[in-house]
């Protein structure tokens, strides 16, 4: 037992939150997709069991190995009361049915690779292309990650009863299309080893750009994010080099994140960032994973924006970026993902890497952004480096209108003071 | 010093999530070592909910229970050192649960005159 001083300390951070994700993931498998609310419940009450020992006892030596045992018990109880083995895991049913294997079944799942393993199948599981976007966000926040109804609703600034139906619609999905934890093979792997990264990349994007005002909630969700994605890059199956590179592109953007907001929470825009301030831990690890995902050779868009991450983090500063890669790179993405958001930021780039004329007209020529406050703002910026202060005050103003982030609006205040 | 027995109904909802049931245990902890660190805290254990009631003549009537609600339920109790009730009372501030709508009960050990 781990008592006395310094008792709490010795508990990392999110240690209940992350062992519930792996709990429920292991139990999945042994027990079935199908009864996921079992899995659910047996988690619960294993966590209460430990916050109610720890709290008068202190903490065991070995926190999940104590935690792993209670849920077993559990489980075991449970299949021996239930004795429909072939309905809840025909995978294991022969191995559960006699008492002689079944402890060591059990316990084989709780092994930490094999953790990791349903881990993986959970993530493609909650990504079933049957289950609504939304809801596979959501569904991956509270079976992995450990997160409650209300604590995923105050991350996304909504209600808990939008959540609590984004849940249910999943659920009955795993029913009706009857979901189990397979990673599928072949083509439609791919296609869905697809869809995990892109829900971990929205999931990314919800803590990197939301305008949330608590920036642990922010910083929680990149991480969790990121966690995810280790995951995916460390399994020999799911390894593509496209998950390799969107780790990458976490790790750059999550450099910046301490770095965003002044000391009075405003934005700061990445030109006008310390630069200093930026985690070279984090800049290592973007260009290690970005090393990494170029073998074998595919462009997808991770490795692509994750290269135009890169020449950010490498440049000392903003006037010194190498922005003619980035343009480049930026036609290539544009290639791959003709969407207006890039073709934004395509213009923009092309700001400083051919001429702010140039910008003006490529941007002015994007259709399908005229509710976006960005489009709006950056067109306002272009405007105010050329010194048409009164088109750029006008083009604040728009964006002014179309915002709702409190943070957003004081930028834009300011720049307009400014113009 | 008189010895007191806090005896804690209630607490945390079983839905709690995992983070804030993390969060309440370090509240526990640190007020279970501070009581420790003033050399007030005796003993304290934690109770399983369920059990059984034990009624009858010699017994002869058990059921499972006591069924109460959850904020009745006996979640657990100390036994910690204090000069009075007011200062066992005093030693209550840190009972990390009210706010999860827990109670505590403060007794008095009778001690045996010899």
């Amino acid at each position: 037992m781990i008592t006395g001083s310094n008792n709490i300390a010795q508990i990392v951070d999110h240690l209940f939150r992350h062992e519930s994700g792996k709990m429920i993931a292991a139990l999945s498998k042994l027990l079935g997709l199908q009864n996921l609310e079992t899995a659910n419940d047996i988690v619960q009450d294993s966590l209460l069991q430990a916050m109610n020992t720890w709290s008068f006892k202190g903490i065991p030596d070995n926190p999940p190995a104590w935690l792993y045992r209670v849920a077993k018990n559990r489980a075991i109880d449970f299949l021996r009361r239930e004795k429909k083995f072939r309905e809840i895991s025909p995978q294991y049913s022969y191995l559960l049915n006699s008492e002689y294997t079944l402890s060591s079944t059990v316990n084989n799942l709780f092994l930490e690779n094999e953790i990791q393993d349903s881990q993986l199948r959970m993530m493609f599981a909650c990504c079933h292309p049957a289950i609504a976007e939304e809801s596979q966000i959501a569904l991956t926040l509270k079976t992995l990650c450990g997160l409650s109804v209300s604590e995923i609703a105050k991350a996304f600034l909504t209600t808990d009863d939008t959540i609590t139906k984004r849940i249910y619609r999943a659920k009955e999905k795993i029913k009706t299309e009857k979901i189990e934890l397979d990673v599928p093979a072949d083509e439609e792997l791919i296609s869905r080893l697809d869809m995990v990264l892109k829900s971990l990349y929205l999931l990314f994007n919800e803590g990197y750009n939301s305008s949330h005002p608590d920036q642990l909630i922010r910083e929680d969700l990149c991480e969790e994010a990121m966690r995810l994605c280790y995951l995916v890059t460390e399994n020999k199956i799911t390894a593509y080099p496209r998950a390799k590179a969107l780790l990458s592109l976490m790790c750059f953007q999550a450099s910046r994140l301490d770095t965003r907001l002044d000391d009075k929470g405003n934005i700061i825009l990445l030109k006008h960032q310390d630069r200093r301030k930026w985690s070279r831990p984090l800049i290592q690890k973007g260009f290690d994973y970005l090393d990494a995902a170029a073998e074998p050779f595919e462009i997808s868009t991770y490795n692509l924006e994750a290269a135009i991450a890169s020449l950010h983090a490498a440049s000392p500063s903003f006037e010194q970026t190498d922005w003619k890669s980035i343009y480049h790179l930026y036609e290539m993405l544009y290639q791959l993902q003709p969407n207006p958001i890039v073709a934004m930021n395509k213009a923009v780039a092309s700001a400083y890497a051919i001429n702010k004329q140039n910008a003006l007209t490529e941007l002015q020529r994007i259709k399908g952004l005229e509710q976006h406050h960005l489009y709006y703002a950056s067109i306002g910026e272009i405007y105010f480096e050329l010194q048409y202060k009164d088109e750029a005050r006008r083009f604040y103003q728009k964006a002014l209108q179309l915002t709702s982030s409190g943070l957003e609006q004081q930028l834009l205040i300011s720049k307009i003071n400014n113009c | 010093m008189e010895k007191f027995m806090f005896i804690f109904h209630g607490g945390m909802a079983p839905t709690s999530s995992p983070e804030q049931m993390q969060a309440n245990m370090g509240k526990w902890m640190a007020w279970i070592e501070k009581l420790s660190k003033d050399n007030r805290y005796v003993s304290g254990e934690p109770l399983l909910p369920g059990g059984k009631l034990v009624t009858g003549t010699n017994g002869k009537s058990v059921t499972d229970g006591p069924y109460t609600e959850g904020k009745e339920l006996v979640g657990g109790f100390f036994i910690v050192h204090a000069k009075d009730y007011d200062d066992a009372v005093s030693l209550t501030k840190d009972y990390p649960d009210y706010e999860h709508g827990g109670t505590i009960q403060v007794r008095q050990i009778l001690k045996m005159e010899m």
